[in-house]
Protein backbone atom coordinates (compact mmCIF):
# COMPACT_ATOMS: atom_id res chain seq x y z
CA UNK A 1 0.00 0.00 0.00
CA UNK A 2 2.80 2.34 1.04
CA UNK A 3 4.71 1.47 -2.14
CA UNK A 4 1.63 2.18 -4.23
CA UNK A 5 1.29 5.64 -2.61
CA UNK A 6 4.94 6.44 -3.24
CA UNK A 7 4.59 5.32 -6.84
CA UNK A 8 1.50 7.48 -7.31
CA UNK A 9 3.25 10.48 -5.76
CA UNK A 10 6.31 10.07 -7.97
CA UNK A 11 4.07 9.69 -11.05
CA UNK A 12 2.24 12.85 -10.05
CA UNK A 13 5.54 14.74 -9.70
CA UNK A 14 6.68 13.42 -13.05
CA UNK A 15 3.48 14.53 -14.78
CA UNK A 16 3.85 18.02 -13.25
CA UNK A 17 7.42 18.18 -14.45
CA UNK A 18 6.43 17.05 -17.96
CA UNK A 19 3.62 19.63 -18.03
CA UNK A 20 6.00 22.37 -16.87
CA UNK A 21 8.61 21.47 -19.50
CA UNK A 22 5.92 21.26 -22.19
CA UNK A 23 4.51 24.66 -21.20
CA UNK A 24 7.99 26.22 -21.17
CA UNK A 25 8.66 24.80 -24.62
CA UNK A 26 5.35 26.13 -25.90
CA UNK A 27 6.17 29.55 -24.45
CA UNK A 28 9.60 29.57 -26.10
CA UNK A 29 8.12 28.52 -29.47
CA UNK A 30 5.39 31.17 -29.22
CA UNK A 31 7.89 33.88 -28.23
CA UNK A 32 10.22 32.90 -31.07
CA UNK A 33 7.30 32.88 -33.52
CA UNK A 34 6.15 36.31 -32.41
CA UNK A 35 9.74 37.67 -32.53
CA UNK A 36 10.29 36.63 -36.14
CA UNK A 37 6.77 37.72 -37.15
CA UNK A 38 7.23 41.25 -35.80
CA UNK A 39 8.08 42.90 -39.14
CA UNK A 40 5.15 41.15 -40.78
CA UNK A 41 2.93 42.63 -38.05
CA UNK A 42 4.29 46.17 -38.18
CA UNK A 43 4.70 46.45 -41.95
CA UNK A 44 1.52 47.85 -43.40
CA UNK A 45 -0.12 46.08 -46.30
CA UNK A 46 0.16 48.62 -49.14
CA UNK A 47 -2.98 49.69 -50.98
CA UNK A 48 -2.93 49.10 -54.73
CA UNK A 49 -1.98 52.39 -56.46
CA UNK A 50 -4.77 54.44 -58.02
CA UNK A 51 -4.90 57.72 -59.94
CA UNK A 52 -4.86 60.56 -57.39
CA UNK A 53 -4.57 64.33 -57.28
CA UNK A 54 -1.16 64.19 -55.57
CA UNK A 55 1.49 61.79 -54.31
CA UNK A 56 2.74 62.70 -50.82
CA UNK A 57 6.27 61.38 -50.46
CA UNK A 58 6.91 61.05 -46.72
CA UNK A 59 9.52 58.28 -46.92
CA UNK A 60 12.25 60.88 -47.04
CA UNK A 61 15.32 59.72 -45.20
CA UNK A 62 18.43 57.68 -44.87
CA UNK A 63 18.33 54.18 -46.33
CA UNK A 64 15.15 54.76 -48.30
CA UNK A 65 14.73 53.87 -51.95
CA UNK A 66 11.29 55.44 -52.06
CA UNK A 67 12.45 58.15 -54.49
CA UNK A 68 12.67 55.47 -57.23
CA UNK A 69 9.21 54.21 -56.33
CA UNK A 70 7.68 57.71 -56.36
CA UNK A 71 9.27 58.41 -59.75
CA UNK A 72 7.87 55.15 -61.13
CA UNK A 73 4.39 56.00 -59.82
CA UNK A 74 4.62 59.42 -61.45
CA UNK A 75 5.81 57.98 -64.75
CA UNK A 76 3.02 55.41 -64.72
CA UNK A 77 0.61 58.34 -64.61
CA UNK A 78 -0.90 57.85 -61.16
CA UNK A 79 -0.53 61.56 -60.46
CA UNK A 80 0.82 64.75 -61.97
CA UNK A 81 1.87 66.23 -58.66
CA UNK A 82 4.41 65.15 -56.01
CA UNK A 83 4.82 66.69 -52.57
CA UNK A 84 7.97 65.78 -50.60
CA UNK A 85 7.20 65.93 -46.88
CA UNK A 86 9.54 66.03 -43.89
CA UNK A 87 10.26 67.73 -40.61
CA UNK A 88 13.67 69.22 -39.83
CA UNK A 89 16.60 66.95 -38.95
CA UNK A 90 19.02 69.76 -38.10
CA UNK A 91 18.80 73.54 -37.81
CA UNK A 92 16.41 74.55 -40.62
CA UNK A 93 17.43 71.47 -42.59
CA UNK A 94 14.43 69.82 -44.22
CA UNK A 95 15.39 66.71 -46.23
CA UNK A 96 12.19 67.15 -48.25
CA UNK A 97 13.84 70.08 -50.05
CA UNK A 98 16.74 67.87 -51.13
CA UNK A 99 14.47 65.01 -52.12
CA UNK A 100 12.54 67.48 -54.28
CA UNK A 101 15.85 68.52 -55.90
CA UNK A 102 16.79 64.88 -56.46
CA UNK A 103 13.46 64.14 -58.16
CA UNK A 104 13.89 67.15 -60.44
CA UNK A 105 17.44 66.08 -61.31
CA UNK A 106 16.05 62.69 -62.24
CA UNK A 107 13.61 64.08 -64.73
CA UNK A 108 10.44 65.06 -62.88
CA UNK A 109 9.31 68.50 -64.14
CA UNK A 110 10.05 71.27 -61.65
CA UNK A 111 6.43 72.42 -61.77
CA UNK A 112 5.24 68.98 -60.65
CA UNK A 113 7.21 68.83 -57.36
CA UNK A 114 6.90 70.86 -54.18
CA UNK A 115 8.00 70.30 -50.60
CA UNK A 116 6.08 70.56 -47.35
CA UNK A 117 7.86 71.38 -44.08
CA UNK A 118 6.35 69.71 -41.05
CA UNK A 119 6.83 71.18 -37.59
CA UNK A 120 8.19 68.78 -34.94
CA UNK A 121 5.11 67.57 -33.13
CA UNK A 122 4.18 65.66 -29.99
CA UNK A 123 2.56 62.70 -31.73
CA UNK A 124 1.94 61.32 -35.23
CA UNK A 125 -1.75 62.23 -34.98
CA UNK A 126 -0.81 65.91 -34.98
CA UNK A 127 1.36 65.39 -38.05
CA UNK A 128 -1.50 63.59 -39.75
CA UNK A 129 -3.82 66.48 -38.98
CA UNK A 130 -1.29 68.94 -40.40
CA UNK A 131 -0.99 66.95 -43.65
CA UNK A 132 -4.77 66.55 -43.92
CA UNK A 133 -5.20 70.33 -43.46
CA UNK A 134 -2.67 70.93 -46.23
CA UNK A 135 -4.48 68.57 -48.63
CA UNK A 136 -7.81 70.19 -47.81
CA UNK A 137 -6.39 73.66 -48.47
CA UNK A 138 -5.09 72.43 -51.83
CA UNK A 139 -8.60 71.19 -52.64
CA UNK A 140 -7.48 67.64 -53.41
CA UNK A 141 -10.09 64.89 -53.34
CA UNK A 142 -7.66 62.00 -53.37
CA UNK A 143 -4.02 61.54 -52.36
CA UNK A 144 -1.52 58.71 -52.23
CA UNK A 145 0.89 58.67 -49.28
CA UNK A 146 4.18 56.89 -49.91
CA UNK A 147 5.57 56.31 -46.42
CA UNK A 148 8.18 54.10 -44.79
CA UNK A 149 6.89 50.52 -44.63
CA UNK A 150 6.68 50.16 -40.86
CA UNK A 151 3.93 51.81 -38.90
CA UNK A 152 1.20 51.62 -36.38
CA UNK A 153 -1.90 49.90 -37.87
CA UNK A 154 -4.23 51.83 -35.56
CA UNK A 155 -2.70 55.15 -36.56
CA UNK A 156 -3.07 54.11 -40.20
CA UNK A 157 -6.76 53.37 -39.70
CA UNK A 158 -7.25 56.66 -37.84
CA UNK A 159 -5.54 58.51 -40.67
CA UNK A 160 -7.81 56.91 -43.23
CA UNK A 161 -10.89 57.90 -41.20
CA UNK A 162 -9.65 61.46 -40.76
CA UNK A 163 -9.05 61.91 -44.49
CA UNK A 164 -12.42 60.31 -45.22
CA UNK A 165 -14.08 62.75 -42.79
CA UNK A 166 -12.59 65.61 -44.80
CA UNK A 167 -13.78 64.08 -48.06
CA UNK A 168 -10.32 63.05 -49.25
CA UNK A 169 -9.72 59.55 -50.58
CA UNK A 170 -6.50 58.11 -49.17
CA UNK A 171 -4.21 55.46 -50.65
CA UNK A 172 -1.36 54.36 -48.36
CA UNK A 173 1.59 52.59 -49.86
CA UNK A 174 5.35 52.18 -49.58
CA UNK A 175 8.31 51.13 -51.67
CA UNK A 176 8.44 47.31 -51.98
CA UNK A 177 12.26 47.53 -51.88
CA UNK A 178 12.12 49.39 -48.56
CA UNK A 179 9.84 46.72 -47.11
CA UNK A 180 12.08 43.91 -48.34
CA UNK A 181 15.21 45.63 -46.98
CA UNK A 182 13.62 46.13 -43.57
CA UNK A 183 12.50 42.51 -43.33
CA UNK A 184 15.77 40.97 -44.42
CA UNK A 185 17.70 39.71 -41.36
CA UNK A 186 16.34 42.62 -39.38
CA UNK A 187 17.40 41.21 -36.03
CA UNK A 188 21.08 41.54 -36.97
CA UNK A 189 21.19 45.20 -37.96
CA UNK A 190 21.13 48.18 -35.62
CA UNK A 191 19.05 50.56 -37.80
CA UNK A 192 16.48 47.86 -38.59
CA UNK A 193 16.12 46.95 -34.92
CA UNK A 194 15.77 50.66 -34.14
CA UNK A 195 13.01 51.04 -36.72
CA UNK A 196 11.19 47.91 -35.58
CA UNK A 197 11.35 48.94 -31.91
CA UNK A 198 10.36 52.47 -32.89
CA UNK A 199 7.23 51.21 -34.65
CA UNK A 200 6.29 49.00 -31.70
CA UNK A 201 6.84 51.89 -29.32
CA UNK A 202 4.72 54.24 -31.41
CA UNK A 203 1.90 51.70 -31.25
CA UNK A 204 2.21 51.37 -27.47
CA UNK A 205 2.50 55.13 -26.94
CA UNK A 206 -0.49 55.76 -29.19
CA UNK A 207 -2.50 53.37 -27.04
CA UNK A 208 -1.36 54.85 -23.72
CA UNK A 209 -1.53 58.49 -24.80
CA UNK A 210 -4.84 58.18 -26.61
CA UNK A 211 -5.70 61.74 -25.60
CA UNK A 212 -2.93 63.03 -27.90
CA UNK A 213 -4.53 61.11 -30.74
CA UNK A 214 -8.11 62.08 -29.82
CA UNK A 215 -7.34 65.75 -29.26
CA UNK A 216 -5.96 66.16 -32.74
CA UNK A 217 -8.12 63.91 -34.85
CA UNK A 218 -11.06 66.21 -35.02
CA UNK B 1 -9.54 12.58 18.72
CA UNK B 2 -12.28 13.88 16.46
CA UNK B 3 -13.34 16.42 19.08
CA UNK B 4 -9.76 17.56 19.53
CA UNK B 5 -9.32 18.12 15.73
CA UNK B 6 -12.59 20.06 15.45
CA UNK B 7 -11.52 22.18 18.34
CA UNK B 8 -8.26 23.09 16.61
CA UNK B 9 -10.07 23.76 13.34
CA UNK B 10 -12.53 26.01 15.11
CA UNK B 11 -9.72 27.93 16.79
CA UNK B 12 -7.86 28.29 13.51
CA UNK B 13 -11.03 29.45 11.81
CA UNK B 14 -11.54 32.08 14.46
CA UNK B 15 -7.95 33.25 14.35
CA UNK B 16 -7.82 33.26 10.49
CA UNK B 17 -10.21 36.19 10.13
CA UNK B 18 -8.01 38.81 11.80
CA UNK B 19 -4.95 37.37 10.04
CA UNK B 20 -6.58 37.79 6.62
CA UNK B 21 -7.64 41.29 7.58
CA UNK B 22 -4.08 42.04 8.62
CA UNK B 23 -2.69 40.69 5.33
CA UNK B 24 -5.22 42.74 3.34
CA UNK B 25 -4.38 45.85 5.34
CA UNK B 26 -0.67 45.26 4.76
CA UNK B 27 -1.24 44.73 1.05
CA UNK B 28 -3.38 47.86 0.85
CA UNK B 29 -0.74 49.83 2.76
CA UNK B 30 2.05 48.55 0.52
CA UNK B 31 -0.04 49.40 -2.56
CA UNK B 32 -0.72 52.91 -1.30
CA UNK B 33 2.95 53.39 -0.43
CA UNK B 34 4.02 52.16 -3.84
CA UNK B 35 1.51 54.44 -5.52
CA UNK B 36 2.78 57.40 -3.56
CA UNK B 37 6.43 56.49 -4.18
CA UNK B 38 6.15 55.65 -7.90
CA UNK B 39 6.39 59.24 -9.21
CA UNK B 40 9.49 59.82 -7.08
CA UNK B 41 11.06 56.57 -8.26
CA UNK B 42 10.32 57.35 -11.92
CA UNK B 43 11.60 60.93 -11.60
CA UNK B 44 14.70 59.68 -9.85
CA UNK B 45 15.37 57.07 -12.52
CA UNK B 46 15.02 59.67 -15.28
CA UNK B 47 17.31 62.11 -13.47
CA UNK B 48 19.92 59.35 -13.32
CA UNK B 49 20.15 59.48 -17.10
CA UNK B 50 21.71 62.94 -16.76
CA UNK B 51 25.36 63.55 -15.96
CA UNK B 52 26.59 67.08 -15.34
CA UNK B 53 30.25 67.87 -14.59
CA UNK B 54 32.03 71.08 -13.72
CA UNK B 55 33.36 72.83 -16.84
CA UNK B 56 37.12 73.26 -17.21
CA UNK B 57 39.24 74.53 -20.09
CA UNK B 58 39.61 71.73 -22.60
CA UNK B 59 41.30 70.85 -25.88
CA UNK B 60 37.97 70.75 -27.66
CA UNK B 61 34.21 70.98 -27.27
CA UNK B 62 32.24 68.11 -28.78
CA UNK B 63 28.60 68.53 -29.84
CA UNK B 64 27.30 65.00 -30.36
CA UNK B 65 25.10 64.46 -33.39
CA UNK B 66 21.43 63.62 -33.61
CA UNK B 67 19.71 66.76 -32.34
CA UNK B 68 16.92 67.96 -34.63
CA UNK B 69 16.82 71.34 -32.91
CA UNK B 70 20.63 71.77 -32.93
CA UNK B 71 20.56 72.79 -29.28
CA UNK B 72 23.74 70.76 -28.70
CA UNK B 73 25.59 72.67 -31.40
CA UNK B 74 24.21 75.96 -30.10
CA UNK B 75 25.48 75.25 -26.58
CA UNK B 76 28.86 74.09 -27.90
CA UNK B 77 29.18 77.40 -29.78
CA UNK B 78 28.32 79.31 -26.61
CA UNK B 79 31.06 77.48 -24.67
CA UNK B 80 33.50 78.26 -27.48
CA UNK B 81 32.58 81.94 -27.41
CA UNK B 82 32.98 81.93 -23.60
CA UNK B 83 36.55 80.70 -24.11
CA UNK B 84 36.35 77.16 -22.67
CA UNK B 85 38.14 75.81 -25.74
CA UNK B 86 39.50 76.86 -29.13
CA UNK B 87 37.92 74.02 -31.13
CA UNK B 88 34.44 72.68 -31.72
CA UNK B 89 33.73 69.22 -33.06
CA UNK B 90 30.33 68.50 -34.62
CA UNK B 91 29.22 65.21 -36.10
CA UNK B 92 26.67 63.85 -38.50
CA UNK B 93 25.77 61.39 -41.22
CA UNK B 94 25.06 61.35 -44.95
CA UNK B 95 21.30 61.50 -44.48
CA UNK B 96 20.30 61.54 -48.14
CA UNK B 97 22.30 62.34 -51.29
CA UNK B 98 23.42 65.94 -51.00
CA UNK B 99 22.65 66.26 -47.30
CA UNK B 100 25.31 65.66 -44.67
CA UNK B 101 24.03 66.67 -41.26
CA UNK B 102 27.62 67.23 -40.07
CA UNK B 103 28.22 69.91 -42.72
CA UNK B 104 24.91 71.49 -41.80
CA UNK B 105 25.88 71.52 -38.11
CA UNK B 106 29.21 73.12 -39.04
CA UNK B 107 27.47 75.88 -40.98
CA UNK B 108 25.19 76.46 -38.02
CA UNK B 109 28.00 76.87 -35.44
CA UNK B 110 29.88 79.13 -37.86
CA UNK B 111 26.73 81.25 -38.19
CA UNK B 112 26.78 81.56 -34.38
CA UNK B 113 30.31 83.01 -34.39
CA UNK B 114 32.68 80.02 -34.31
CA UNK B 115 35.66 80.44 -36.69
CA UNK B 116 35.38 78.08 -39.69
CA UNK B 117 38.95 76.83 -39.12
CA UNK B 118 38.09 75.88 -35.53
CA UNK B 119 35.30 73.48 -36.50
CA UNK B 120 35.96 69.79 -37.05
CA UNK B 121 33.33 67.58 -38.66
CA UNK B 122 33.18 63.95 -37.60
CA UNK B 123 31.48 61.85 -40.29
CA UNK B 124 29.33 58.74 -40.43
CA UNK B 125 28.48 58.51 -36.75
CA UNK B 126 25.35 56.41 -36.84
CA UNK B 127 25.29 55.53 -33.16
CA UNK B 128 26.83 56.62 -29.86
CA UNK B 129 29.41 53.85 -29.51
CA UNK B 130 30.65 54.29 -33.06
CA UNK B 131 30.81 58.04 -32.47
CA UNK B 132 32.76 57.46 -29.23
CA UNK B 133 35.32 55.28 -30.98
CA UNK B 134 35.82 57.81 -33.79
CA UNK B 135 36.15 60.68 -31.32
CA UNK B 136 38.72 58.71 -29.31
CA UNK B 137 40.73 57.92 -32.45
CA UNK B 138 40.66 61.52 -33.64
CA UNK B 139 41.63 62.88 -30.22
CA UNK B 140 44.59 60.49 -29.92
CA UNK B 141 45.71 61.27 -33.45
CA UNK B 142 45.78 64.99 -32.67
CA UNK B 143 47.14 64.52 -29.12
CA UNK B 144 44.09 66.16 -27.56
CA UNK B 145 43.62 64.99 -23.99
CA UNK B 146 40.47 66.71 -22.70
CA UNK B 147 37.02 67.43 -24.11
CA UNK B 148 33.79 69.03 -23.00
CA UNK B 149 30.89 66.92 -24.26
CA UNK B 150 27.58 68.59 -25.11
CA UNK B 151 24.58 66.43 -25.76
CA UNK B 152 20.92 66.14 -24.81
CA UNK B 153 20.34 65.65 -21.07
CA UNK B 154 18.80 62.16 -21.40
CA UNK B 155 21.77 61.04 -23.52
CA UNK B 156 24.55 62.52 -21.38
CA UNK B 157 25.31 59.65 -19.00
CA UNK B 158 25.30 57.00 -21.72
CA UNK B 159 27.41 59.16 -24.04
CA UNK B 160 30.00 59.68 -21.33
CA UNK B 161 29.92 55.99 -20.44
CA UNK B 162 30.61 55.11 -24.10
CA UNK B 163 33.37 57.73 -24.44
CA UNK B 164 35.12 56.76 -21.22
CA UNK B 165 34.91 53.10 -22.20
CA UNK B 166 36.33 53.82 -25.66
CA UNK B 167 39.09 56.06 -24.29
CA UNK B 168 39.92 55.53 -20.62
CA UNK B 169 43.17 57.45 -21.19
CA UNK B 170 41.35 60.67 -22.15
CA UNK B 171 39.32 63.07 -20.02
CA UNK B 172 35.71 63.96 -20.84
CA UNK B 173 33.40 66.33 -19.05
CA UNK B 174 29.67 66.25 -19.52
CA UNK B 175 27.89 69.57 -20.01
CA UNK B 176 24.48 68.68 -21.41
CA UNK B 177 21.83 71.00 -22.76
CA UNK B 178 19.40 72.16 -20.05
CA UNK B 179 16.34 69.92 -19.69
CA UNK B 180 13.91 72.60 -20.78
CA UNK B 181 11.40 72.65 -23.68
CA UNK B 182 11.75 71.74 -26.48
CA UNK B 183 14.29 69.36 -24.89
CA UNK B 184 13.35 66.29 -22.93
CA UNK B 185 12.44 66.93 -19.30
CA UNK B 186 12.87 64.31 -16.57
CA UNK B 187 10.22 65.70 -14.19
CA UNK B 188 6.93 63.80 -14.65
CA UNK B 189 8.20 62.48 -18.00
CA UNK B 190 5.49 59.80 -18.17
CA UNK B 191 2.83 62.53 -18.50
CA UNK B 192 4.17 63.64 -21.91
CA UNK B 193 4.14 61.31 -24.89
CA UNK B 194 7.36 62.58 -26.43
CA UNK B 195 9.33 62.48 -23.18
CA UNK B 196 7.93 59.05 -22.30
CA UNK B 197 9.07 57.72 -25.66
CA UNK B 198 12.51 59.26 -25.23
CA UNK B 199 12.92 57.89 -21.70
CA UNK B 200 11.93 54.35 -22.68
CA UNK B 201 14.08 54.44 -25.82
CA UNK B 202 17.06 55.69 -23.83
CA UNK B 203 16.56 52.94 -21.23
CA UNK B 204 16.57 50.34 -24.01
CA UNK B 205 19.68 51.95 -25.50
CA UNK B 206 21.36 51.67 -22.10
CA UNK B 207 20.60 47.94 -21.97
CA UNK B 208 21.96 47.55 -25.50
CA UNK B 209 25.11 49.49 -24.61
CA UNK B 210 25.80 47.53 -21.44
CA UNK B 211 25.26 44.23 -23.23
CA UNK B 212 27.49 45.47 -26.06
CA UNK B 213 24.64 44.69 -28.44
CA UNK B 214 23.64 46.08 -31.86
CA UNK B 215 25.54 49.00 -33.31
Amino acid sequence: MENYRLLMRSNQHRSWRITAVFMALLLIIAATGIFFAIPAIIIRRPDPPQAVAAILHTAVGARSTADDYVISLYRQGYSERIVCVSSQISHELFPADFTKRNLIERGIPETAVTSLHLPIMECPAMTMDYIADFCQREGWKSVMIVSSPEGNPRAGAAMRLEFQRRGIGLIMTHSPEDAAALQSRWWLTHWKIQRVIGAIMETVLDTIYGDCRQANVG
Amino acid sequence: MLTFRSDIAARLGRSRLPRITLILLLLFGAGALLRAATPRILNNLAERLIRIDQPTRADLIIALGGDRYCLREKQAAEFYLQGWSTRVMVSGVQYIPGVHTGDWAKNYVVSLGVQTGDVIVLRETWNTREEARRIAAMMRENRWRTALVVTSPYHSRRALYSLEKAAPDLTFRSLPVAPLPPEWRPHDWWKRRLDAGTTVRESLAWINTILNGWE
